[in-house]
């Protein structure tokens, strides 16, 4: 009997208290709560003017397993269409190309991009991630990813470890990932330092990527974190674009005799460094990077980047975005090789016995491309997040192959619970 | 414009200040005869201020309002009514509610008319202790249940008073962290002089970490873990009226005009609202001897120092 009272006193405090505080539960949580799944969805348009375009949905999900485990898992799938560059130089003449199959030819007129029209591939990828505390101050992330092209299948794994020091100001981190791939055309390679007459195509190859990273991540103080990064990255193996060509041209005429596929070196070394600052002012946030590459294939990149984060309310932000980047050739990019008085096929046999290579991938000639774009996102219903993104990418280099104007625009959607 | 410099005055004068502390911010101030301070999860020093002061201004309007030692406030008004109906607002009836359930739920120990007995006991060295006589004259007028109010209206016998001390404080911190979390939603932990409500930690793997200090050389300092809810402690180890070496608590008994006997000087209760855990550890107190008992057959812990 007693207990019972005590406990009827208890409940009659419990319920006084609530109705004085007019809540139901006396601790309104704050909005830590660890939410259990989440779930972002997004899908991407990219249009290049007279050129590829792309759709590019993804779903990732993400679950807390407790104890700050996350395993999270992403689908991707692309879809590109359209004409893409084959690697011949914009000739005064008419030229016709036959198409990687053999089959068929097309036909690119006097003064024009030689755009191959049949471009397009499905690509599918899949990866699986787990991020897990080891200690307090340590955390390890690891996972595989596979994609898959009809062409083209790459398989990788990941890892890296973080440890805080400094009262949580400073983490290190170090990482590492390693990716197979597998390129097998249906109609095979191009045999190396054949011509596009030849069509002779036979095999698949394989090339294998290492790459490590190793970063800080410091708290300059309130307002101010920075990260620094350097990476280091080999691969080895098949490096070529098995569709692309270079165009062998008479000095005497200007004329396109042949086309070469292009060959690439077998092995590339990159070192990257990586610096970003974000700093919060009152109200909003500014995010600057800056990436510099450079790799023994002569190509070195800068990349400049910057987004402000302009929170215009607590529920809807808008961040503008500026990007800067630019590159230096390969030193083995040729926009198109001179025969100097030789048959075509005495350029290829040349070429072949010097092992020379040779690629006209703008990609890897001189190029500078800019792109400003503005993402707007908004909260719904209090966890959902809804984010539109609308960017203009603008990119110029040796000549009119290189320059593409493309507009990208993309819709997420994101919830928790 | 009087109203801007009147409260700007006020911040003044109750040292109010805004500083780093640890991931977040730490407000500073004095209200309620206490210091206070309000911490405040990681966000910019401009929205730290917004909700430093929004905390402020609700500490202090619920100060002002119903403090017994003004004499503008509806507390003062009721008090000198002498028998006469006073009007109330909403407000006022719900701390009138809870008052209620609470005398109830005591069958009578908590009374908010008790304060009276104040004007025989006096609290501070050289007081002396009141005859029996004096005490019998004030008791007339202690007695919640003579009180008549509905939700509008409360109707006291002349000379009788009404004091919200108990639990003031305690109300003013929930409301504090309730409106702080409504503005915006994150971890705030509240102090209003000892009285802690907080809701929830800063992170999954945070506590907070609540000193309790020891009253006497002979015990320990004690720090409790809390991620979210409200700690409130009751005591009398600063008011107590020493006379023959007899401790007299500042607790009276409102049917004896009595302090209680053998009451622990300090009674500290973990609980998930602040008027909770602040009316728990005052119904311990008035339990005297079974202030422990009274607790355990509740199953609440508590940290008592006697």
């Amino acid at each position: 009997m007693q207990l019972d009272k005590k406990t009827t006193v208890y409940d009659l405090i419990a319920l006084a208290s609530c109705s004085l505080l007019g809540v139901s539960t006396p601790v309104l949580a704050a909005d830590t709560s660890i939410d259990d799944w989440k779930v972002d969805t997004a899908i991407l348009y990219y249009n290049e003017t007279d050129r590829v375009s792309a759709v590019e949905s993804a779903v990732s999900i993400s679950k807390n397993l407790g104890g700050d485990k996350i395993l999270s898992g992403k689908i991707t799938m692309d879809s590109l269409s359209g004409s893409s560059h084959n690697g011949a130089a914009i000739s005064d003449y008419e030229q016709t190309f036959t198409s990687p199959s053999g089959e068929e030819t097309y036909t690119i007129a006097p003064g024009d991009v030689p755009l191959d029209p049949n471009f397009e591939d499905d690509r599918n990828s899949f990866s699986l991630q787990m991020s897990q505390p080891l200690t307090r101050v340590m955390n390890l992330e690891y996972g595989a990813a596979y994609s898959s092209e009809y062409d083209y299948k790459s398989l990788s794994v990941n890892a890296s470890l973080m440890r805080d020091f400094n009262q949580r100001n400073t983490t290190l981190s170090a990482g590492f990932s390693y990716a197979q791939d597998e390129i097998n055309p249906r109609d095979g390679l191009p045999v190396l330092y054949s011509l596009m007459s030849d069509n002779t195509k036979s095999g698949s190859d394989t090339k294998n990527t290492i790459d490590l990273l190793m970063g800080v991540t410091q708290v300059i103080n309130r307002n101010t974190i920075m990260q620094f990064n350097y990476g280091f990255g080999n691969s080895t193996g098949y490096h070529n674009d098995p569709y692309k060509i270079v165009s062998i041209v008479s000095d005497a005429t200007n004329a396109p005799l042949d086309y070469l596929f292009e060959n690439r070196p077998d092995s590339r070394t990159k070192h990257s460094l990586y610096w970003q600052t974000k700093h919060h002012f009152d109200q909003d946030m500014v995010d600057f990077s800056l990436r510099l590459m450079a790799d023994d294939w002569g190509v070195n990149s800068q990349t400049l980047d910057m987004h402000y984060r302009w929170n215009i309310s607590d529920n809807n932000y808008l961040e503008p975005h500026v990007r800067y980047y630019t590159q230096s050739a390969a030193d083995f990019y040729e926009e198109k090789i001179s025969n100097a008085g030789l048959t075509a096929e005495q350029v290829a046999t040349q070429y072949q016995n010097e092992g020379r290579d040779v690629t006209a991938d703008y990609r890897l000639g001189n190029m500078d491309a800019t792109t400003i774009g503005v993402k707007w996102g908004t909260r719904l219903f209090g966890t959902h997040q809804l984010t539109s993104r609308i960017e203009l990418y603008q990119q110029s280099g040796d000549s009119k192959v290189s320059d593409v104007d493309a507009i990208i625009f993309q819709v997420g959607y994101g919830l928790k619970f | 414009m009087a109203t801007v410099s009147n409260l700007n005055g006020n911040i003044a004068d109750s040292g109010f200040h805004v500083i780093p502390f640890a991931s977040g911010w730490k407000c500073y101030f004095r209200a309620m005869a206490s210091p206070c301070e309000i911490l405040i999860g990681a966000c910019p020093e401009s929205e730290a201020q917004r909700l430093s002061l929004l905390a402020w201004t609700e500490v202090k309007r619920i100060e002002q309002k119903f403090s017994r030692y003004r004499d503008d406030n509806i507390i003062f008004e009721i008090n000198t009514s002498q028998g006469k109906v006073i009007e109330i607002d909403e407000e006022t009836h719900r701390l009138l509610t809870f008052s209620d359930q609470c005398f109830q739920a005591s069958e009578g120990l908590f009374d908010i008319t008790s304060g009276v007995l104040r004007k025989a006991w006096a609290f501070h060295s050289n007081a002396v202790i009141p005859s029996q006589a004096e005490i019998e004259e004030l008791l007339p007028l202690v007695g919640w249940q003579n009180v008549k109010w509905d939700a509008n209206s409360i109707q006291l016998k002349p000379m009788m008073e009404l004091d919200f001390g108990g639990i003031g404080k305690e109300y003013a911190a929930d409301r504090a962290l309730l409106l702080l979390t409504e503005s915006h939603r994150q971890p705030y932990l509240v102090n209003l002089g000892g009285d802690i409500a907080t809701n929830g930690a800063l992170f999954p793997e945070h506590e907070w970490r609540v000193g309790i200090e020891a009253i006497s050389d002979k015990l320990v300092d004690n720090v409790l873990k809390v991620q979210e809810g409200a700690i409130a402690t009751s005591g009398d180890s600063r008011r107590y009226l020493l006379s023959n070496g007899i401790r007299y608590s500042h607790i009276l008994n409102p049917q004896t005009g009595w302090p209680i006997k053998n009451a622990p000087h300090s009674m500290t209760i973990m609980a998930p609202s602040c008027v909770q855990a602040g009316m728990l550890s005052s119904l311990a107190l008035l339990q005297g001897q079974d202030a422990e008992s009274f607790l355990d057959e509740m199953g609440i812990q508590y940290w008592s120092q006697r």
